[in-house]
């Protein structure tokens, strides 16, 4: 659980600089867009290219300074990439259920 | 916030050119004709011209510009500055920028000051409170291309420096200019951020410097503004040696005088890294400019000594010894 | 304060509200929101000018920001809104979004990699502002000034005066001739200045007349002092100009009088007339009565390669504004670099404008440049006093 307490801790360093109400407000609107972009990635077929949602998922990921992901953003095929997304998004559902 | 005051063209100085020509024709025995060949020869601006030309000016009438003057002047070996400085009209014209001239003017609208008389002073390097005052010019200014704090410089690298204060009754200072000879290659280095003040006031080099830079000048009213200009311009005006005047500000009231009096901007730049970005300009100008722009030339003959005693409200008297 | 942020991922454009929240108080700023380059237009349409700023995602899945960018640079009335680009591109190619924006001539503050500071765009936007201020009040104070000119009166009075500035050879420092810059003097304003009157000129229709006063001022200048000949005489002339036959034929006639003094006519361009076959007539004609032709401003004009392939120029002259910072700018290092690269090909001399510094002059002569000119080695004298500059510039090089 090594990997998800890192990304508690990037979570907390972005999440933190914001007010209360700012941070409610952002939260949801993340979680809302991770689950937009499983619900998609599931209904690709496997001729379909990815690269716009890994784009996207890079934006998010440099916002939120999570390294790792981002180093291997590049060269990850889409199981992998299926594995970052759903990975933080349930760092993030964590993090918004310990609050 | 006062209008600066400027002047408009006034008939009286009209009268400095033709007295010029009139003279400079009998000393040299020339008649208008002669006079109408020599200047048609020696200069590329006059090729239309004609002796019913001259016998106009001569009489007053459809003086050409400050600058075309400058040309024919400048033929007999004088300047603008040399004959406006004997004018005594074309003084009291000047003088109407420094001088309120209404005696029923007792109060202005500063703080503490009232247009009372007050005293100019160069400050010497070696001056008890050269470097209190130095540092509250360069405060006022808040430019910071002249901290040089860090520096920990005594005063005698100062010497090169000029700084000039104006107190009212009780010390208070109400106006001030700084200033230095150096070279244009220098000031132009200067603004291009490639060496420091220090250097400008300290150049090592053989020739003689020729551009007069002005860091700061202030005054609290207009008419002290007015003033502490017309101190430099006077040294840029006495010594022939200087070519050009140039000013490095970040003061915005100044720039906007500056160009009030149309003097033209030569840089702006925005300098960061302080507390917030600040505007920097530079303007560079002639000597020749200087002297074609009236306001300017009227300010320059305007005679400084070391320590003056102003009365802005009443006629200024002029017998101050340099 | 009205800010729209056009970016499909409503996670980023929360978090910028957030951000700029940071630095602005929520009643001073008033955040508009589209999710795609669509929206983003209808909102800019709606808001109009009032946009103060527009932060814009390039690579939105529909690939409509480029929409976005050009639907701006459409209309005069948005060319001025400050864009923020931001991207999560790499850094080429932000660099060459930035190039393309650029040179369609909007207000870009930067493009920016995600994730945004959103304080870079604020700074320099604040900044800008006051630019925009700066630039009006100049404008202002320069139509102010205007205002008090006539300018017709002034060149019937023959108030004009002229002033040379030197152009020096960079390998060997001999002065190889003078460009001439003209000034209208007047009672109360002194010298006026070209960014001043050539508007009015131009506006009152009196351009040929005025480059006629010109050009005769400057020959006579020249022909008066036998010294002088040895100097090219570099005279500024629009393409407008060109399209005036009695001109042209005035120019020719003096050519022809004035047969030992080499001109050159210094052409700016005029994006609209240069490519006129009129236009084209009147340069030809020049060359072969041996005037050449040099293209000033160069760089500044979107569509300068064009015009290199039909006329034959002799000269490029760089503008100062790329080169009098081109020791910190590198993009401008690499505008002059480029420039002086292309004139070596093409075997066309390359003069750099604005060289204020002896370090600006040296990297200018690594870079191969021939020619400078700038106020390191003179700003621009009146005729009176050429002889003796020159005589001094030669005693002290």
């Amino acid at each position: 659980m090594n990997a998800n307490t890192e990304l508690l801790k990037a979570l907390s360093v972005f999440f933190e600089q914001y007010s209360q109400e700012q941070q409610s407000r952002l939260r949801l609107t993340l979680i809302a867009e991770l689950q937009r972009m499983r619900l998609e990635l599931e209904q690709y077929e496997s001729s379909d290219s990815i690269e716009g949602l890994k784009h996207q998922f890079t934006g998010i990921a440099r916002y939120l300074e999570l390294k790792d992901m981002l180093s291997v953003m590049d060269v990850c095929e889409r199981e992998q990439f299926e594995y970052q997304l759903c990975s933080l998004l349930k760092a993030v559902m964590d993090y918004a259920n310990e609050l | 916030m006062i209008c600066t005051p400027i002047s408009y063209q006034s008939k009286t100085s009209a009268q400095t050119f033709s007295n010029f020509l009139k003279h400079t024709r009998s000393e040299n025995n020339l008649s208008q004709e002669d006079l109408c060949s020599l200047l048609r020869q020696k200069s590329c601006l006059f090729d239309m011209l004609d002796s019913i030309t001259i016998s106009r000016w001569e009489r007053g009438v459809n003086i050409p510009s400050l600058a075309k003057q400058s040309e024919i002047v400048e033929i007999f070996g004088s300047e603008l500055f040399d004959i406006y400085r004997e004018d005594k009209k074309f003084i009291n014209e000047g003088l109407a920028l420094i001088n309120l001239f209404e005696s029923t003017i007792e109060r202005s609208d500063h703080p503490y000051y009232r247009n009372t008389p007050y005293r100019v002073e160069f400050i010497e390097s070696h001056h008890q409170n050269f470097m209190t005052l130095l540092q509250l010019s360069l405060i006022y200014e808040s430019n910071p291309r002249l901290s040089f704090v860090s520096r920990k410089l005594s005063q005698p690298f100062f010497r090169g420096l000029s700084l000039v204060v104006a107190f009212s009754f009780g010390d208070q200072i109400i106006g001030h200019s700084l200033f230095c000879r150096t070279q244009g290659k220098i000031a132009l280095e200067f603004m291009n951020d490639e060496v420091d003040l220090f250097e400008v006031i300290n150049h090592n080099s053989q020739a003689l410097p020729d551009t007069l830079m002005v860091f700061s000048s202030f005054g609290v009213t207009p008419y002290i503004e007015n003033y502490m200009m017309s101190v430099y311009l006077n040294e840029l005006a006495t010594s022939r040696s200087l070519k050009f005047l140039s000013f490095n500000i970040c003061d915005e009231s100044l720039k906007r005088k500056l160009t009030q009096f149309k003097l033209p901007i030569f840089k702006v730049r925005t300098i960061e890294g302080g507390f917030k970005p600040v505007k920097n300009y530079s303007f560079f100008s002639s000597r020749t400019e200087v002297m074609a722009n009236r306001n300017l030339l009227k300010l320059s003959v305007i005679p400084t000594s070391k320590s003056q005693t102003i009365d802005p409200i009443f006629f200024m008297q002029l017998e101050t010894n340099i | 304060m009205n800010i729209l942020i056009i970016d499909d991922q409503r996670f980023i454009r929360e978090t910028m509200k957030a951000d700029i929240h940071k630095y602005l108080a929520e009643d001073n700023v008033e955040i508009y929101e589209a999710s795609n380059g669509n929206q983003g237009i209808e909102l800019i349409l709606a808001v109009e000018a009032k946009l103060d700023l527009v932060i814009l995602d390039l690579k939105m899945d529909q690939g409509d920001g480029i929409a976005v960018i050009n639907m701006l640079a459409s209309e005069p009335r948005f060319t001025a809104i400050p864009i923020a680009v931001i991207s999560s591109s790499d850094k080429r190619t932000l660099e060459l979004v930035d190039s393309i924006i650029t040179g369609l001539k909007l207000n870009l503050l930067g493009v920016f990699a995600k994730p945004i500071n959103v304080n870079d765009i604020l700074t320099p936007l604040l900044d800008a502002s006051d630019d925009r201020n700066l630039a009006h009040q100049h404008e202002s104070i320069v139509q102010d000034m205007a205002a008090n000119i006539n300018v017709r009166q002034l060149l019937k009075n023959e108030q004009l005066i002229l002033c040379y500035q030197p152009k020096i050879n960079l390998k060997t420092k001999e002065i190889i001739g003078f460009e001439v810059l003209s000034r209208l003097c007047d009672q109360s304003n002194g010298y006026i200045y070209p960014d001043v009157f050539l508007p009015l000129v131009n506006q009152q229709g009196l351009n040929s007349l005025f480059s006629r006063m010109v050009i005769s001022q400057a020959l006579q200048c020249w022909s008066r002092q036998p010294l002088l000949m040895a100097f090219a005489l570099s005279i500024n002339i629009t393409a407008d100009d060109l399209t005036c036959d009695e001109l042209i034929e005035y120019i020719i006639e003096c050519g022809r009088e004035y047969k030992q003094i080499h001109l050159i006519l210094e052409l700016t361009e005029s994006q609209e007339i240069i490519n006129q076959d009129r236009v084209l007539n009147s340069i030809a004609r020049l060359i072969i009565n041996n005037i050449d032709i040099s293209l000033d401003d160069f760089g500044k004009s979107y569509s300068t390669y064009d015009r290199l392939d039909a006329i034959p120029f002799k000269e490029i002259k760089i503008d100062k504004s790329f080169v009098s910072d081109m020791d910190i700018n590198h993009q401008h290092y690499l505008i002059v670099e480029s420039t002086i690269a292309l004139a070596q090909k093409m075997h066309v001399k390359v003069v750099a404008e604005g060289v204020e510094t002896s370090a600006i002059e040296l990297i200018l002569s690594e870079l191969g440049c021939d020619v400078a000119q700038g106020y390191l080695y003179s700003p621009p004298i009146e005729g009176r006093y050429l002889i003796d500059w020159i005589a001094q510039y030669n005693r002290s090089a």
